[in-house]
């Protein structure tokens, strides 16, 4: 159930019950205030018709001692007997007293129809008659005298006896009562506490995870919460919050690490830049003094020497032909061929078609050189490097292998797990000769620049060789820089 | 968990107190409601009122037990009044104040007094029909007499008193009152004996239809007669005065003879100390001085004369 539920619902419930145990506490003691109330009344009116009664005997007897005609008029014009009487006859009388009490209205009605024959028996000064009825309303006055007083005392005996019983049920209702609004009056609280804690315990929960995030805990745990509960929407939030957080410092880390690697390439490139033209004037005067002592090959060889330096000296920020790499590869290879002479072969197998595909420059070189220092240098004769080339319309292979010593699985491993750059600095610990930058730095650029559209394998046997493929995308804009 | 037991506990708390509570509100209102609806203004049942010689006699209590154990099957409500010593003054107010209540019908013991006999010549007027039990005042407008033959009842005391005597022998007598009921027991029982040569009825006392009253007395004749060997007491509760009179003298030869059989008259009668007793049945009495009234209401045709049978309860 939901926090919102519970305080719509119990709360209200609560509250609903106490005012219901108030209202009913109040309305018993008002009905039986009101039973109180009409026996009283009762027990007035009884009481008032006996004093009326003597009262209208009085002026009778006034009148027979006086003759005062006022008195027998006033008496006459007198309706108060008969308004009480009335309001008797409509008086609810309990059936234990209803013997009584049609007695005690009964002998009003005696009364009265005496009283109003004696009236009219005064009224017209006959005789001496009237004296057997004045005795007689006499008599009558004394039993209604009598009869009220015994109604009375039997209404409040009647009543008294009832009233004890209702009191104890009343005093018992109360302590029930009153137990009643404690007990719920602590369910109330101890509710209320629960619902607080409801609320305030996800709170605190959700504010030390938030409080860890902000501390860079990123991989800090949130509680789980039930799907109805509103703090599954929060958790669920701050889960996503702290994932997306992650994936932005995952990328701006990547992107640090691109810079850092074109800063180090920029130097590099900057390094051997030094004093180019010192150099290419030297080689090309070697070249002339070589071709005039006769020594063709030691020309050749220093031209092309000349050529692979202009090669590493061009932009290294602009990507070039695939045909460019293969020529400066041919050029890196003839300069070793004199080196090894025939112990080396270098077999050549291109797809023309895809020679158009743009690559980083120096993309062959490390790799070759990689292999001529590693791969091949202690075999006598008959070590082989083929470099092949082919592809489809969105991906050129190349594929570059020899048949030499091979590389144990570590080593394999090590040169594949070119995406950790903090491992072992590229610049400094691949670094091998004059040239050579390595093949983890081949492999870590094309990483750069093509991302997840790049491939590298490696397939290697100690003491059967090598094979090195690398998948390069197509038609892909490359931007170096940025 | 303490939290969850705590809440169970505050439930069942609640629930208790409740039901209580409920219970407690539904007991009052089922109260009020009757204080409430027990009431009405309109007597719906006819209206008797019921008339004894003396409140609290136990004779006349039975006889109104024997009414009211009836009435209700005959839709009539009996209102008990009665003086609370016997007083003849006090019976004729309550007959008046009867007549002037308006009842349906009253029941009450016959009295020949021309006061009373015009009394119930007034109720006849105003269509009140009074109904005598235990006494008859034949001369009266009264519609019916419900009660013992006294004549037969005296009469039957002598034949038992007769069956004893074998020699010459004084009798005390204690009479309730001077009342007609008694007066005819009485007579029939003199006539009866006065055959008898050897019995004297030496001394007549009135004990004013009280136990005290009658063992005071009691204790007076032995005082002026210390020959009585037999004491007959006329009304209920005179027997009863008698034993206890004599015990208080200490005298143990006489015998006693009663009417009727009131609280501890059957306890004397098992020890011996009443040797027989001559028993109304104030209850019969009643339960048929209603049916008499249903009748009179229903055909207004009925037996003037209704004696009740006595029974005779000895040693």
């Amino acid at each position: 159930m939901s926090t919102r539920k519970i305080l719509f619902i119990a709360l209200p419930l609560l509250l609903l019950l106490n005012s219901i145990i108030s209202y009913v506490l109040f309305q018993s003691s008002y009905r039986i205030n009101e039973s109180y109330n009409t026996m009283l009344t009762r027990v007035l009116l009884y009481q008032q018709i006996d004093e009326q009664v003597k009262q209208q005997i009085g002026y009778i007897s006034q009148y027979i001692d006086q003759k005062d005609t006022s008195i027998l008029l006033q008496l006459n014009n007198n309706d108060q007997l008969s308004s009480l009487q009335a309001n008797l006859q409509q008086q609810p009388i309990d059936y234990k007293l209803l013997l009584e009490a049609t007695s005690f209205r009964n002998l009003l009605n005696s009364y009265i129809s005496s009283e109003t024959t004696l009236l009219l028996m005064l009224d017209q000064n006959s005789s001496l008659a009237y004296v057997d009825y004045y005795e007689e309303i006499k008599q009558l006055s004394s039993f209604i005298s009598e009869e009220s007083y015994n109604l009375i005392s039997k209404e409040l005996s009647v009543y008294s006896g009832l009233y004890q019983t209702i009191m104890l049920i009343i005093v018992s209702m109360k302590q029930s009562g009153i137990y009643l609004l404690i007990a719920t009056t602590t369910l109330s609280l101890l509710l209320a506490y629960w619902i607080s804690s409801l609320i305030t315990k996800p709170i605190q929960q959700l504010v030390t995870v938030a409080e860890k995030i902000s501390h860079g805990e990123l991989n800090a745990t949130l509680p789980r919460y039930s799907p109805n509960s509103e703090f599954y929407i929060l958790s669920d939030a701050l889960d996503q919050m702290k994932n997306n957080l992650q994936i932005i410092i995952d990328s701006e880390k990547e992107a640090l690490q691109k810079d850092k690697q074109l800063r180090e390439l920029e130097i590099e490139v900057l390094q051997n830049q030094i004093n180019p033209h010192f150099l290419f004037n030297s080689l090309n005067v070697l070249s002339k003094l070589a071709l005039i002592e006769g020594a063709e090959q030691t020309s050749d060889l220093t031209v092309t020497m000349s050529n692979l330096l202009r090669y590493h000296l061009r932009q290294m920020d602009k990507p070039v032909p695939l045909r460019d790499e293969v020529k400066h590869a041919e050029d890196y290879f003839y300069i070793q061929h004199t080196r090894f002479r025939d112990r080396v072969h270098f077999v050549i197998d291109i797809d023309e078609e895809q020679l158009t595909t743009r690559v980083p420059v120096l993309t062959l070189q490390p790799i070759l050189e990689n292999i001529f220092m590693h791969g091949i240098e202690g075999m006598e004769s008959g070590a082989t490097i083929t470099l092949r080339i082919y592809g489809d319309k969105t991906y050129t292979w190349i594929e570059i292998s020899d048949n030499g010593t091979g590389m144990d699985e570590e080593t394999r491993l090590n040169l594949l797990n070119y995406d950790s750059p903090s491992e072992k600095p590229l610049s400094s610990g691949q670094r091998t000769g004059s040239t050579g930058i390595g093949s983890r730095n081949v492999f870590r650029r094309l990483q750069l620049i093509y991302g997840q559209q790049h491939a590298v394998y490696i397939d290697s046997t100690i003491g059967v060789g090598t094979t090195i493929k690398l998948r390069i995308p197509k038609q892909q804009e490359i931007v170096l820089t940025e | 968990m303490v939290k969850r037991v705590l809440a169970i506990v505050l439930i069942a708390f609640v629930a208790v107190f409740l039901t209580r509570f409920v219970a407690s509100v539904i007991q009052t209102d089922s109260f009020v409601a009757q204080l409430n609806g027990s009431y009405s203004n309109e007597l719906e049942k006819k209206h008797i009122i019921f008339i004894a010689q003396q409140y609290d006699n136990p004779f006349w209590k039975q006889m109104e037990q024997g009414a009211q154990a009836i009435a209700n099957q005959y839709s009539m409500e009996i209102q008990y009044i009665g003086p609370s010593t016997n007083n003849v003054q006090e019976q004729l107010k309550l007959l008046q104040k009867a007549i002037a209540s308006s009842p349906d019908a009253i029941i009450a013991q016959g009295i020949e007094e021309p006061q009373y006999i015009d009394l119930i010549a007034r109720a006849f007027a105003k269509n009140i029909p009074v109904v005598t039990v235990d006494m008859d005042a034949p001369q009266s407008k009264r519609i019916a007499y419900i009660g013992t033959d006294h004549q037969l009842a005296g009469q039957q005391m002598a034949e038992l008193v007769l069956q004893q005597v074998n020699s010459r022998t004084q009798i005390g007598v204690i009479i309730g009152s001077a009342q007609a009921s008694q007066m005819l027991r009485l007579e029939a029982f003199q006539e009866r004996i006065a055959a008898q040569p050897l019995i004297d009825i030496v001394d007549i006392r009135s004990s004013n239809i009280s136990k005290l009253e009658a063992a005071k007395q009691t204790v007076e004749m032995m005082n002026t007669y210390p020959n009585i060997s037999i004491i007959v007491g006329f009304s209920g509760l005179d027997a009863i005065g008698i034993v206890e009179g004599l015990q208080s003298i200490e005298k143990h030869n006489v015998t006693v003879y009663g009417f009727d059989n009131l609280s501890t008259t059957e306890q004397l009668l098992s020890q011996g100390l009443i040797r027989a007793s001559i028993v109304q049945q104030p209850a019969e009495i009643g339960r048929q001085a209603i049916i008499t009234l249903d009748q009179h209401f229903k055909y207004g045709n009925i037996q003037t004369m209704q004696y009740i049978t006595t029974t005779v309860v000895t040693h």
